[in-house]
C-alpha cells in the first residue's frame, strides 16, 4: 500500500494550508483520494511533522507522483530481477548445462538431482495419473527416455501399479507401502510409494520409487541353492555312517560287546545330531531367502501342546525336570504351520528342559490376547541376564557358551523360531531373571483362512481385470459320508496335510494361494500361466487326490471331490465363483 | 537269535532292488536287508536300474533321486510306461526333503519316500507297510 508520504519528498513547502482539507502523511493515498471525492475538493493539504507547513498537492499532482513512484518500483524490480538471472546463469555455465526456462536456482537443482539420481521415482497427483517420472523410472519400467507421462501412466496401469496403491491405501488407513511386481525383461521391481500430504493435510499425491531387486532375488535364490547343495552333499555320507552304526548295532557283524555298545550309541546320537545341525542349516538359508515353505491350515495350539509333552516326558525325567502344560481349552484356533510352529515350540521346550536343573520346573501355557494366540515357556532354569537376552535371537549365538559344557546346540535355534514365527506375522520375546528362570513368548495372529482367501481373490480379480487374464479356483474337498466321518477324522486330516504339501509346487509367484480352510478342505487358487495350464492343473490334482487316496485307503469308498471354476468365464463375481465350485463338488457327491 | 515262530522266514521270496549310486549306502541296505532275509539286488545309476528291474522283476525298489547317467525321477517315469514292470512298489530316498521332489515323484506313482539321512529301523518299517498293502491290495 502506498502512503501520501511516500509521494511527499521533494515537495515544496508552505506556510499555510489554502485549502480546507488537510490530511495525515501517515494516510493511504487511495484513502485521501476517496476522501477528495467525498468532500468535492481537488487538493490537499498535507500535515507534516513539521507543525507550521503545510504541503499542499492537487489531485493530478497526487496522481502524477504516484505514476512516477510506480515507475520507479519497476525499474528497481527489473533491476534486482537482472542480477539474479546473471548470478543463475553463472552458476548454471558452472553445472554445465543452459536453462531453457528460468526456474528459481533451488527448484533446479531438485530438478536436476530428480533427473540423476540412479533410484526410479515417479510422482502421481492427487487424481493418481503421472506428473513426472525420472529417465530411471522409465527404463526400469521398459520405456525410453523420451517417452512421455501419458505412456508412462499406460504402462503402470497395464502392470496394475496404480490399482495395487489404490487397493492398499482403501483397505487400511495406510500413508505409504511396499509391494514387487514382475515388469518388462523378466525385472522384478521392488516399489515402494509414500502419500504427500500437504500442511493442510491435503492429499498433493503419491511419490514412488522403484528399485531392481532383480539380481538381489538372483542371488539369494543362488545362497539357497548352493547351502542346500552342500546339505546334499553332508547328508550322503551322513547317512552310510548312521547306516553303518545301526547295521553293527543291530548284529550284522556279529555279537557285539558292552563297550562298543556304548561307543556305538554315542555314534548314533551323534549322527542324528549332526543331522539336525544341517537341518536348521537349511531352515536358516530358506528362512533368510524367504523360501521355507510354510503350509497354513487352521490349527489348535492346543493339541500340540500335548504332543510336545510327550516328545519331551523322557528327557524331563532322566533330568529330574517336572514338565506340565497349563492349556485354556477354548483357546482360538491360528492358521499356521503346524509343522513349522511344533518346531518353535519343541526348541523353546527342549531348550528350557536344558537349562533347569533337576528339582525344576517347565510349563507351557497357551491363552488368548486381543487378535492374538500367546504361547509361552516358562522354566525354573538358569535364566539371562539382561544383556544376553538382546542377543539371544540373532544367528549363532549360544548361551551354552556361557552356561558352560554340556549345554550344545547349533545356535541357530532361536534364530530360526523368530524367523517362522516373523513369518507367521507372530513376533517372539523372552522375559527373564538371571538364577532365577525365564519365560519365553510367542504370539500368533488368530486369522480366519476365509478372510485371507477373499481378500486374496478381491486383489487378483482387480489386477485381472486390467490384463484379462485368467485364474481357476479350485475347492479339494474329502468331506465322507456320515457315519465314517467320526472315524476317518484323524487320517482325513493328515491326507489333507499330504495333499497341501504336494499342491505346493504347483503354488507359483504372489497371484497363487493354497490354503487349508477347513480340517477336509483345501482351495487352490491358480492362475493360468499359459494357455491350458488350468486344464492340465486340474487332471495333475486329480492324479495327486487319487494317488494320496489309493496309498491312503487303497479302495475304500471315499471320493476325491473337486470343484473347479474360472474367472472370468464362469463368473466375474469371487462369491459367485466359490458358490459355483461348491456346487459341482455337491453334485458329484 | 532263535526264530521260534518261523517269522524270519517271512521275507525269503521277497526281492528288493536298491538303486543308489553311493557304494557305501548301497552296502549297508543290502546287509541290513539281507540279514532280514531279503533277497537284494543292486544299481548304481537309473540306468542299470531299470535292466536289474526287468531282469529281476522285484517287489520293491529302493530308489535315490540325484544320480548320474539316469537319475531316479527320470528312471522312474520310464519304469512307469513298461508293462512288464507294472504294480513294482517304489520307496524314493531322498536327500531333499524339499516338496518338489516329492511331489514331481508322487505324479509318477511311488508308495512313500525317506528323507536322508535316515533310520534304518525306520526304512525298514516302510518296506514292510508297503509289502501289506500289496498283500492286501492282490487279494
Amino acid at each position: 500500500m502506498i502512503k501520501i508520504t511516500d509521494l511527499i519528498r521533494n515537495a515544496q513547502s508552505h506556510q499555510q494550508s489554502d485549502c480546507n482539507l488537510i490530511v495525515d502523511a501517515d494516510l493511504s493515498v487511495q484513502e485521501a483520494l476517496d476522501w477528495m471525492d467525498k468532500e468535492g475538493c481537488n487538493s490537499i493539504g498535507i500535515d507534516t511533522e513539521d507543525c507550521e507547513n503545510f504541503i499542499v498537492l492537487s489531485r493530478q499532482e497526487l496522481l502524477e507522483r504516484l505514476l512516477a513512484e510506480l515507475d520507479n518500483a519497476q525499474e528497481n524490480l527489473m533491476r534486482i530481477d537482472e542480477q539474479l538471472q546473471c548470478s543463475v546463469n553463472e552458476e548454471l555455465e558452472l553445472i554445465g548445462s543452459s536453462p531453457e526456462e528460468p526456474a528459481p536456482r533451488s527448484d533446479r537443482t531438485l530438478e536436476l538431482a530428480f533427473a540423476n539420481m540412479t533410484e526410479g521415482v515417479i510422482i502421481l497427483d492427487g487424481a493418481g495419473a503421472v506428473q513426472k517420472a525420472n529417465p530411471p523410472a522409465k527404463i526400469l519400467l521398459g520405456l525410453s527416455e523420451k517417452d512421455d507421462c501419458r505412456t508412462v501412466t499406460t504402462v503402470m496401469d497395464d502392470l496394475g501399479i496404480r490399482e495395487l496403491i489404490l487397493s492398499d491405501r482403501t483397505e487400511r488407513t495406510c500413508k505409504s507401502g511396499q509391494f514387487r511386481i514382475r515388469a518388462a525383461h523378466q525385472k522384478v521391481l521392488q516399489i515402494t510409494w509414500t502419500q504427500m500430504v500437504d500442511g493442510d493435510r491435503q492429499l498433493l499425491g503419491n511419490v514412488l520409487t522403484l528399485h531392481d531387486i532383480t539380481d538381489r532375488l538372483a542371488a539369494d535364490r543362488a545362497k539357497t541353492e548352493f547351502i542346500a547343495a552342500i546339505s546334499h552333499e553332508l547328508r550322503t555320507p551322513l547317512t552310510s555312517l548312521q547306516n553303518s552304526v545301526s547295521n553293527i548295532l543291530a548284529g550284522v557283524t556279529g555279537k557285539v560287546s558292552s563297550k562298543t555298545r556304548c561307543y556305538l550309541h554315542t555314534m548314533k546320537s551323534d549322527c542324528r545330531r549332526f543331522a539336525d545341525l544341517i537341518n536348521d542349516l537349511l531352515d536358516m538359508a530358506k528362512l533368510e531367502a524367504g523360501s521355507l515353505p510354510i503350509n497354513r491350515c487352521v490349527m489348535n495350539i492346543v493339541t500340540m501342546v500335548g504332543d510336545v509333552i510327550n516328545d519331551f516326558a523322557d528327557q524331563a525325567k532322566k533330568r529330574q525336570v517336572e514338565l506340565l502344560c497349563e492349556i485354556d481349552r477354548h483357546v482360538s484356533p491360528v492358521y499356521a504351520d503346524p509343522k513349522r510352529i511344533r518346531q518353535v515350540l519343541s526348541n523353546l521346550v527342549s531348550n528350557a528342559v536344558k537349562f533347569t536343573s533337576p528339582g525344576g520346573r517347565v510349563c507351557i501355557r497357551s491363552y488368548d490376547a486381543g487378535d492374538d494366540v500367546v504361547t509361552v515357556v516358562e522354566d525354573t532354569g538358569v535364566g539371562i541376564s539382561l544383556d544376553l537376552q538382546k542377543q539371544i535371537f540373532s544367528k549363532f549365538y549360544q548361551i551354552s557358551r556361557q552356561a558352560g559344557p554340556g549345554y550344545n546346540g547349533s545356535g541357530l535355534g532361536l534364530a530360526i523360531c523368530d524367523g517362522i514365527v516373523a513369518v507367521h506375522g507372530g513376533s517372539i520375546w523372552v522375559q527373564s531373571n538371571e538364577g532365577k528362570g525365564s519365560k519365553f513368548y510367542f504370539s500368533l495372529p488368530k486369522t480366519n483362512p476365509f478372510i485371507v482367501l477373499r481378500k486374496h481373490l478381491g486383489a487378483l480379480a482387480k489386477r485381472s481385470g486390467r490384463k484379462a487374464s485368467r485364474f481357476g479356483l479350485f475347492i479339494i474337498n474329502f468331506d465322507v459320508p456320515g457315519e465314517l466321518k467320526e472315524r476317518l477324522k484323524k487320517t482325513v486330516g493328515s491326507l489333507v496335510g499330504e495333499m497341501l504339501t504336494e499342491i505346493n509346487p504347483f503354488v507359483n509367484g504372489t497371484e497363487d494361494i493354497a490354503i487349508r480352510t477347513e480340517d477336509s478342505e483345501i482351495i487352490l487358487v491358480a492362475s493360468e500361466k499359459q494357455k491350458g495350464y488350468i486344464k492340465t492343473l486340474i487332471e495333475k490334482i486329480q492324479k495327486i487326490t487319487q494317488n494320496n487316496l489309493r496309498k491312503k485307503y487303497g479302495n475304500a469308498p471315499i471320493l476325491p471331490m473337486l470343484g473347479v471354476a474360472v474367472y472370468p468365464t464362469d463368473s466375474h463375481d469371487m462369491v459367485e465363483l466359490e458358490k459355483m465350485a461348491r456346487h459341482e463338488i455337491r453334485q458329484m457327491a | 537269535m532263535f526264530d521260534f515262530l518261523g517269522l524270519k522266514k517271512k521275507n525269503d521270496d521277497v526281492k528288493i532292488l536298491v538303486v543308489d549310486d553311493e557304494p557305501n549306502i548301497v552296502q549297508t541296505l543290502q546287509d541290513r536287508l539281507e540279514m532280514n532275509e531279503y533277497t537284494v539286488f543292486t544299481a548304481c545309476n537309473g540306468k542299470e536300474g531299470l535292466k536289474k528291474a526287468q531282469q529281476e522283476k522285484p517287489d520293491v525298489i529302493l530308489l535315490d533321486v540325484i544320480m548320474p547317467v539316469m537319475d531316479g525321477h527320470e528312471m522312474l517315469e520310464v519304469l512307469r510306461k513298461q508293462p512288464e514292470c507294472d504294480g513294482i512298489s517304489v520307496i524314493m530316498l531322498t536327500a531333499r526333503s524339499q516338496t518338489q521332489d516329492i511331489a514331481r515323484a508322487n505324479a509318477c506313482g511311488i508308495d512313500d519316500y525317506i528323507v536322508k539321512p535316515f533310520d534304518l529301523s525306520e526304512l525298514l518299517e516302510k518296506i514292510e507297510t508297503v509289502l501289506e498293502n500289496r498283500k492286501a491290495m492282490a487279494k
